[in-house]
Formats: structure tokens, C-alpha cells, sequence
């Protein structure tokens, strides 16, 4: 396994790409860094399976790096990445949505949920992740996809407008929209 | 076993890829940029054109109760160009929609800032005569079939049954003169005392100009009025009628 050294852990995502550029081997710490995170929101966007995931991922960083020289620096690098995910994901057309899904929920996922949704503070319990998770999968495409980049990779507005190529007014509209239709899913027993 | 980045790294390798090269990337966005600016152009002249046609439109035949004033709009909105300035629009929002940070805008915002922009352009270019020019440039070298269809005014004057012909004087007499409409047929004009002229100059070979009278068989039309195709001046009556001989 390729090992990143300490001092590329200092380095910003923009100075890898410049490094990248002179050397290609320099490539392996940005796959490093953003393996395991898109990785994760692939699983929470798409209900691909490990080898689909990591066939996608591979996609995903080969045209990244074949596209490295049109990177935007005025774009974090981070948006960019999630947006070429995203857009390969979708290119799929989603084709495997039927399947069962679950969403990986932990404490401070489900506590973000839990103010943001206005869910009672003191139920963490596995019915409550369940339904969480349910209601998830319910959701209209493109408001699950806008949660879970807002509550699961916990991307600001701005990051969302630059993923998801949609202006931030949009952006706003469409998590109103989707807490509107996560709470409208939300069993009024267990809140 | 390897993992998911030196699969990555291997494959990079064992194929030789590359990052495509910086001027691919600047290429396209200077290619993005020129389209936009072509479509502006485009978009400003396109309705400029528009303005001409609404313009020049013979608003008053209602008036003389050759059209009825609902049908006369609706049939000489100059829908090709129209439809090609909002053809030009859709270009103008998925090229900006291309610039890199053109997602940034709401939708509303690019139709309205190029509706803005061609419209500003396009009444510029008709104040300064831009768009009768270029009018007659494509009337001159568009093939007869492509004037009608680019041309709304024309099917309104395309009824000599209905006594509205138009058309090219191609041969001119002092009492008639031969008109070739735009089906290539010839009519045999007559003009008498009472045929009134809404012309400045003189009536020459190759005018085109817009007939009001009364069509006999086979051939034979009876001007009462005539006007030239593109400029509409105050009729005045020109007794007695000698339109010189070329």
C-alpha cells in the first residue's frame, strides 16, 4: 500500500494539484485523501455495490486527473472532486435505486438531524435511525441527494451551488424543500 | 492484493495517460466565449430584423378591408425570425451555462440579461438602419422562396384574387408595365388616370413594389394603388401617370 507521507498531510488540495501536474506520482495523495470521503458518498448517494463503488471511484479519479490542467483554482478542489463524482454517479442513471439502501447515521450525523429537523434530543435509539434512513430512500432524488451533501458530508451552500452546478439560491430552495418533505415522511410517534 | 489507489496509479501508468494539455482547456473557453458574443450579435440582428418587419408592416390594409385585423397580425408575425431569435436565446443560456462559474445565475437571470442585451443591440442597429439593410442584402441574394418565407409582409400581398400583388417590374411602358410576382409569374399592370403612386422616385426596372387593384384573367391586373416594397410614404396622386422609359 502506497503510504502518504506526513509532510503532503500539511499540504494543501491546490498545492497537490500543482505537484501532480510536475509529477504524476504526487497523484497518490490526493487519492489518499479523497478514497475513503467519496468512497462514502457514493454508498450514500447511490445504492452501487463495493465493486461498483470502487469502479466508479476509479472513473472519478482517472478523469480528474486527466482533467487536472482545466481545474478551476478558484473552485475548491473538494467541490470539484464531488461534483465529478457526482456527475458519474448520475451518469449510471441510478440504475441499481431499487435496491434496499441503508446510510451510514452516527452520533453526529443523527445529532445535526436531530436540530436541524427538530426531532426530540433524547430519543437515539435504532427505530429512529431506521426511519431516518427509510425516509431517506422515500425522498425525491434531488432532495436526498442536497441532504445528504448539507447533513452527511456537511457541505456549506456555496459548496453545494459548486457540486451540484446550481446557483445558491436554488440550493436554498431545494433543502427548504426537502425538509419539508423529510418531516412530511416523519411519524409524528416517534418524534 | 492491490488497493483501490495504486490500481489507479497502475493503470495511469501501464496506459500512459496524461492530463490533457493546458491549451485544450483555454481553447474551449475562448470557443465558449466567441459563441456567446456570435450569438449576441446574432440574437441584436435577428430582432432588429423582427422590428423591420413589424415596422414595415401594411398595418392599413385592414383598413381598406382586404384582411381582418386579427388574422393580419397573426399572419405577418414574423415567426422565422422569431423563432430563430429564440433559438439564439436557448444558445445564448446553454453557452453561458458552459462558462465556468455560469452555473452561479439563476435561469431567469441569463434570459433576461440576453433578452436585454439583443434587444438594446437590435434597436440600436434599427436606429441607425442597420436592419433594412441588411433586410434587403438577404431580399437580394436569398432565393424568392426564401424571401416569402423570411419575408411575413409577403403572403399578404401574395392574394392577386384578393387584389394585393407584389412583385419585380421587369418591364416598364408608359400605360403598363410587365410585374414578375414571386411564383415567377408575369402580370400585365395597367395603370390609368386614377392610379395613385405611393412613390418618392420614379417607377424603374427591377423595383419591387406592392399592388392594390383588381386581377383579371388570365393576366391582366388593374393598379389602383402602388407602393414600393420597402418604404411606405403618404400616397399622393400623380395625374396623369408616366412612369418614364428605361
Amino acid at each position: 500500500m502506497l503510504e502518504t507521507e506526513p509532510q503532503d498531510r500539511e499540504k494543501t488540495d491546490n498545492e497537490l494539484v500543482a505537484l501532480t501536474l510536475a509529477d504524476k506520482g504526487n497523484f497518490v495523495y490526493l487519492l489518499h485523501r479523497y478514497e475513503d470521503k467519496l468512497k462514502r458518498y457514493i454508498h450514500r448517494i447511490s445504492s452501487f455495490s463495493q465493486e461498483e463503488t470502487e469502479d466508479i471511484l476509479q472513473e472519478v479519479f482517472l478523469k480528474v486527473y486527466k482533467n487536472l490542467n482545466g481545474f478551476d483554482p478558484d473552485l475548491k478542489f473538494s467541490s470539484w472532486i464531488y461534483r465529478i463524482t457526482h456527475n458519474q454517479v448520475i451518469s449510471q442513471h441510478r440504475r441499481n435505486l431499487a435496491r434496499p439502501k441503508t446510510v451510514e447515521i452516527d452520533v453526529n450525523i443523527m445529532n445535526g438531524l436531530k436540530a436541524e429537523f427538530d426531532l426530540n434530543q433524547d430519543i437515539w435509539d435504532t427505530d429512529q435511525r431506521e426511519e431516518i434512513n427509510k425516509i431517506i430512500w422515500r425522498l425525491k432524488p434531488k432532495h436526498r441527494d442536497i441532504l445528504i451533501l448539507r447533513f452527511f458530508e456537511e457541505k456549506s451552500y456555496e459548496e453545494i451551488s459548486d457540486i451540484l452546478e446550481k446557483p445558491s439560491g436554488t440550493v436554498a430552495t431545494l433543502i427548504h424543500e426537502a425538509k419539508k418533505e423529510f418531516k412530511q415522511y416523519w411519524p409524528q410517534d416517534i418524534n | 492484493m492491490l488497493d483501490l489507489s495504486e490500481k489507479i496509479i497502475s493503470k495511469i501508468e501501464s496506459k500512459q495517460i496524461r492530463p490533457r494539455p493546458r491549451w485544450q482547456f483555454i481553447a474551449k473557453k475562448y470557443a465558449v466565449f466567441t459563441i456567446g458574443i456570435a450569438a449576441l450579435i446574432l440574437g441584436s440582428l435577428a430582432f432588429s430584423l423582427v422590428l423591420h418587419l413589424v415596422k414595415n408592416q401594411d398595418w392599413e390594409l385592414q383598413t381598406i378591408g382586404r384582411y381582418r385585423f386579427l388574422i393580419l397580425i397573426i399572419s405577418s408575425l414574423p415567426f422565422v425570425w422569431l423563432i430563430f431569435f429564440i433559438s439564439i436565446l436557448a444558445l445564448i443560456y446553454y453557452n453561458f451555462r458552459q462558462l465556468r462559474k455560469g452555473y452561479k445565475y439563476p435561469t431567469r437571470t441569463i434570459i433576461l440579461s440576453s433578452l436585454a442585451i439583443t434587444i438594446f443591440f437590435g434597436g440600436l442597429a434599427a436606429i441607425l438602419g442597420l436592419n433594412q439593410e441588411l433586410h434587403e442584402t438577404l431580399n437580394n441574394h436569398l432565393p424568392p422562396s426564401f424571401r416569402a418565407v423570411l419575408d411575413t409582409r409577403r403572403p399578404a400581398w401574395d392574394r392577386p384574387q384578393a387584389g394585393l400583388l407584389a412583385g419585380k417590374i421587369i418591364d416598364l411602358d408608359r400605360s403598363h408595365f410587365t410585374l414578375e410576382d414571386p411564383h415567377l409569374f408575369h402580370w400585365q399592370v395597367q395603370l390609368d388616370d386614377q392610379t395613385v403612386i405611393a412613390t418618392e422616385t420614379e417607377l424603374h426596372l427591377d423595383d419591387q413594389v406592392k399592388i392594390i387593384g383588381l386581377a383579371l384573367p388570365p393576366n391582366i391586373f388593374i393598379a389602383q394603388e402602388i407602393r414600393p416594397w420597402e418604404r411606405l410614404t403618404l400616397p399622393r396622386h400623380r395625374p396623369p401617370l408616366t412612369p418614364p422609359l428605361n
